[in-house]
């Protein structure tokens, strides 16, 4: 263009020095300054981020503890299984490690090639999987690909006491039953291990390394006795089946002590394949379901009538065919005219208008005080299983003018199977208020058992002795003579109340016509009971009455158990 | 001939104390690598020999008279392409790139001495001028002579020494007088340019992807961003007086990848080790060298020496920039060596070579 001559003035060499080296100053207070912020304002973060990836921190599972019946029969166990994962970034062709692995594991292609190409350190590919598709994995040697031991629940019994026991998740945590209730004990204590190491994950020689062994969990020992339990879940299965039921359940309790042998419900699940099964059928209804007691209350009303010394058994009674109660017509289950009761008879026939006339007797106060001061029927059991429900017996003063036609008979007031079997046995066990329980012994990992708290009022005396053998004779002959003799066990003296309740509309005043809860509760042998059995069958068709359906049940596995249990007569 | 006294003043001592405490950390940081992992070979040992090599070479150009060698600017220049063009002919591959010869055992890298070479032709070139240059076509010309080097060390591919090619022609048009509107002009130019190679993907993607990681290097902590971001948690451990030589965690425990803590990444160490006081301690000798640089440039008795110190000085700086910001997350991750203090043979006896340039102008300050 212009070579400059005239027009521009004799520049000196080093004239742009000045701007060159403004820019050098410029470049090294630049870095001087991002120096000063992450050596001083940073330094401590990136100490901590340095130590984090140096120091890794493995957590040692423990082993969770072992649950047995109380023949020292597994019930749930920890078994050691192989899990297989991935270290994404470490995966080399991931198409072909996803098929091979697809093949070897059964599992969707597509699923296990997302998952190795996940942006993360690490991913599951399949988890808990047998012995021989570990070793199939093994011997593929994928790079990025590795097996780690992990626990899994068994449940040899499969569907034994499956509500009961419960099950646990994918992270050996108890989800449900004595699994979740006693999840503490059983799953112990996580270990720590820590370990300075390089980035490859190797342990650095000379490094720091520490070691906190995991805490096993404690064994548990359970009150179940396995076969029992087997002996009621079939026995139940068959007769929902027989009754196309909706479902049923059953406890039977060692008479003395509280002792669950067996709590069944009907439709049950295998434990091992719980993930399967609809969920409503982990409720344990034994427990959680409150409904009517129906006639089953009877016992209660008659009970309160002994202690008071309002009748005695052989008192005569003139009871009409229906009863008008506060505006409402109380009928008999079994239409009849007017007719001559005992007392004995109005328990061991079941009659309504004979409880009802008990009742107005003992007056609403006295009844309500029976039922729930002494015989508890509203309040929980406290047994060691969650979702335990809690019956509701409406206080007097809400009581309408109706109501002392309702509750003797066992209507009008809610209770779960365990308040209501707890409440016959105290009946069985002499006029005492016998706690249920299935936890028999916590066992630690040494093998000592500990010391479980047991409520201070084990064994209350609610009722006299004498007026709990009277009703347990009242009782025999409902069984001999009455409404529940199907119960009977060869060779055994067996006493029981059947009921058959009717349910209320789920979201309506009223009974739902046609939907009955059928049962029977009852003990044997009479003289010295031993075994306790409530037995309910859900919305039976066809016969809907205790004694014809759940009756025969106190037998089958009422005798089984007996013989087991080696309980002479 | 001058006498013993005057021979003495005629040293920069200024400039060889600077050099001499640059190779310091060099050493001492290699030896503390080694120490720490076997995965490390004998760097520092190699190291000390490629600095006394150096020196040699140093003492050396420095007793020849720089002036003389304008004369052969076509013959350097012809040198220079020859020398790049004969990687592809017996070139060795390494990290993916083709910048090695094997001459007698030794491996060297052409495109090392690629820089001081253009520095020369170009200041030959430019020092024709005599200091005149204003009108485009002088910068013109200077482009044309340093692209062809440019487009032979891209396709190796060797971005970083590219980079510096460009930033060293800056340094010496600049040095000659060209005029800031034509500065603004370049410098707009070059975003413009930057834009387009991004914009139509002309670079590698493991380039591209190295070039943009710096600015979050957590979007890929285990690819691309690894590297830096072990060298910020490297650098930032270390603190204000750093974990102590031979105890950092970082470059002892591979977390700085082996393959470029020696290298590339060798102020991640020096930052780790010896914290904020060994890294201003460092910046400063870089200060003191470039001080020396720019001092010599203003006292050369002609425009040639004053051209080959701007050129020298300007590829030092840009390296410091670049190097060090590359480890601690201002500059993208080029592989760039720290001057006189990354490992490697070619790189220190180029450097060298580059400091007895400067101590031939400044004894030939007055004749």
């Amino acid at each position: 263009m212009f070579p400059g001559k005239g027009k521009s003035k004799e520049r000196k060499p080093t004239d742009r020095f000045p701007f060159l080296f403004s820019l050098f100053i410029v470049v090294l207070l630049v870095i001087g300054g991002r120096l000063v912020f992450i050596q001083a304002v940073q330094a401590d973060k990136l100490d901590r981020l340095a130590r984090a990836q140096r120091f890794r921190q493995l957590e040692l599972s423990p082993e969770r503890g072992t649950i047995y019946d109380r023949k020292s029969e597994i019930l749930a166990i920890s078994v050691d299984m192989d899990t297989v994962y991935a270290t994404p970034y470490q995966v080399k062709a991931p198409r072909r490690s996803a098929r091979l692995l697809a093949a070897a594991l059964g599992e969707n292609r597509n699923d296990i090639y997302k998952k190795l190409i996940a942006k993360s350190g690490f991913s599951y590919i399949k988890r808990k999987v047998d012995k021989a598709a570990a070793d199939r994995v093994k011997k593929l040697k994928l790079k990025g690909i590795g097996l780690a031991p992990e626990s899994k629940r068994f449940y040899p019994g499969k569907s034994i006491a499956s509500q009961a026991i419960g099950f646990v998740g994918l992270d050996n945590n108890g989800l449900a039953g004595i699994e979740l209730s006693y999840d503490t004990y059983l799953k112990g204590s996580p270990g720590r291990l820590t370990m300075e190491q390089d980035p490859g994950g190797r342990p650095i020689p000379g490094g720091q390394f520490k070691l906190r062994p995991a805490t096993n969990g404690r064994n548990l020992v359970l009150t179940i006795d396995k076969e029992i339990q087997y002996k009621a879940q079939v026995e139940l299965k068959k007769a929902v089946k027989k009754s196309e039921a909706r479902g049923g359940w059953m406890i039977v309790m060692d008479s003395k002590t509280g002792e669950i042998y067996a709590m069944a419900n009907e439709p049950t699940f295998d434990l091992n394949k719980f993930y399967k099964a609809k969920p409503e059928l982990f409720t344990n209804r034994a427990l959680s379901d409150v409904y009517e007691p129906g006639s089953t209350m009877k016992i209660v009303t008659a009970a309160a009538a002994l202690e008071e010394r309002l009748y005695s058994p052989s008192t005569a009674f003139n009871l009409p065919g229906t009863i008008n109660i506060g505006g409402y017509t109380i009928h008999e289950a079994h239409p009849r005219g007017t007719e001559m009761f005992t007392f004995s008879q109005i328990v061991s026939r079941s009659s309504n208008i004979g409880a009802v006339t008990i009742g107005m007797a003992l007056g609403k106060d006295r009844l309500y005080d029976y039922t729930t001061g002494r015989f508890s029927l509203n309040t929980k059991t406290g047994i060691e299983l969650p979702g335990e429900g809690q019956g509701c017996v409406p206080p007097p003063d809400k009581w309408s003018a109706s109501t002392i036609g309702n509750v003797p008979f066992g209507q009008g007031l809610s209770a779960t199977a365990l308040e209501m079997i707890r409440t016959v046995n105290v009946v069985a066990a002499g006029g005492r208020l016998i706690q249920p329980r299935i936890v028999k012994e916590i066992i630690d990992s040494n093998g000592r058992s500990l010391a479980i708290k047991r409520p201070k009022d084990q064994g209350k005396q609610v009722i006299s002795k004498a007026t709990a053998a009277t009703k347990a004779t009242i009782l025999k002959e409902a069984v001999e003579t009455g409404t529940g003799q199907s119960a009977k066990i060869p060779g055994y003296e067996v006493a029981g109340k059947t009921g058959t309740a009717q349910k209320p509309k789920v979201d309506a005043r009223g009974y739902d016509p046609g939907k009955y809860i059928a049962t029977f509760t009852g003990f044997t042998p009479v003289r010295d009971p031993a075994l306790t059995i409530l037995i309910a069958i859900d919305e039976p068709k066809g016969a809907i009455y205790g004694g014809v359906i759940a009756a025969p049940l106190f037998s089958a596995v009422g005798e089984y158990a007996l013989q087991r249990l080696k309980i002479e007569p | 001939m001058t006498e013993p006294r005057e021979w003495v003043r005629n040293i920069d001592f200024g400039l060889i104390l600077a050099v001499l405490g640059l190779t310091a950390f060099s050493l001492v940081t290699l030896y503390s690598i080694s120490l720490g992992s076997a995965a490390s070979g004998p760097f520092a040992y190699k190291q000390a020999v490629w600095v006394a090599g150096g020196l040699v070479i140093m003492t050396i150009v420095a007793f020849l008279d720089y002036s003389r060698l304008r004369h052969y600017m076509p013959f350097i220049y012809g040198a220079n392409i020859f020398l790049l063009v004969v990687i592809f002919l017996i070139g060795k591959m390494a990290l993916g790139a083709q910048r090695w010869i094997e001459i007698g055992g030794f491996r060297f890298q052409p495109s090392e001495f690629s820089k001081l070479l253009i520095v020369l032709t170009l200041g030959a070139m430019l020092a024709e001028r005599k200091g005149e240059i204003e009108g485009w076509r002088d910068i013109f010309l200077a482009g044309a002579h340093v692209s062809p080097v440019i487009a032979l060390i891209l396709v190796q591919p060797d971005l970083g020494t590219a980079l510096i090619l460009i930033a060293i022609m800056a340094g010496m048009l600049i040095a000659a007088g060209i005029k800031p509107k034509q500065i603004a002009v370049l410098g707009a130019a070059t975003y413009v340019a930057i834009g387009l190679v991004f914009k139509f993907q002309l670079l590698q993607a493991y380039q591209m992807r190295r070039l943009t990681v710096f600015l979050n290097p957590d979007i890929d902590p285990l690819g691309s961003g690894y590297n830096l971001r072990q060298s910020i948690i490297a650098i930032g451990s270390g603190g204000i007086f750093g974990k102590g030589l031979f105890s950092g965690t970082q470059s002892r425990l591979d977390f700085l990848p082996p393959a470029v803590r020696h290298t590339d990444f060798i102020f991640a160490v020096i930052g780790e080790e010896l914290g904020f006081i060994g890294g201003a301690v460092l910046l400063a000798l870089v200060l003191l060298l470039l001080v020396r640089t720019f001092r010599i440039a203003a006292l050369s008795r002609n425009h040639y020496g004053l051209l080959i110190a701007c050129g020298i000085g300007s590829m030092w700086i840009f390296q410091v920039l670049v190097n060090i910001g590359m480890t601690i997350g201002i500059m993208p991750v080029t592989g760039i060596p720290l001057p006189f203090v990354s490992y490697g043979g070619s790189s220190m006896l180029m450097n060298m070579a580059a400091v007895g340039l400067l101590l031939n102008i400044y004894r030939r300050r007055w004749t």
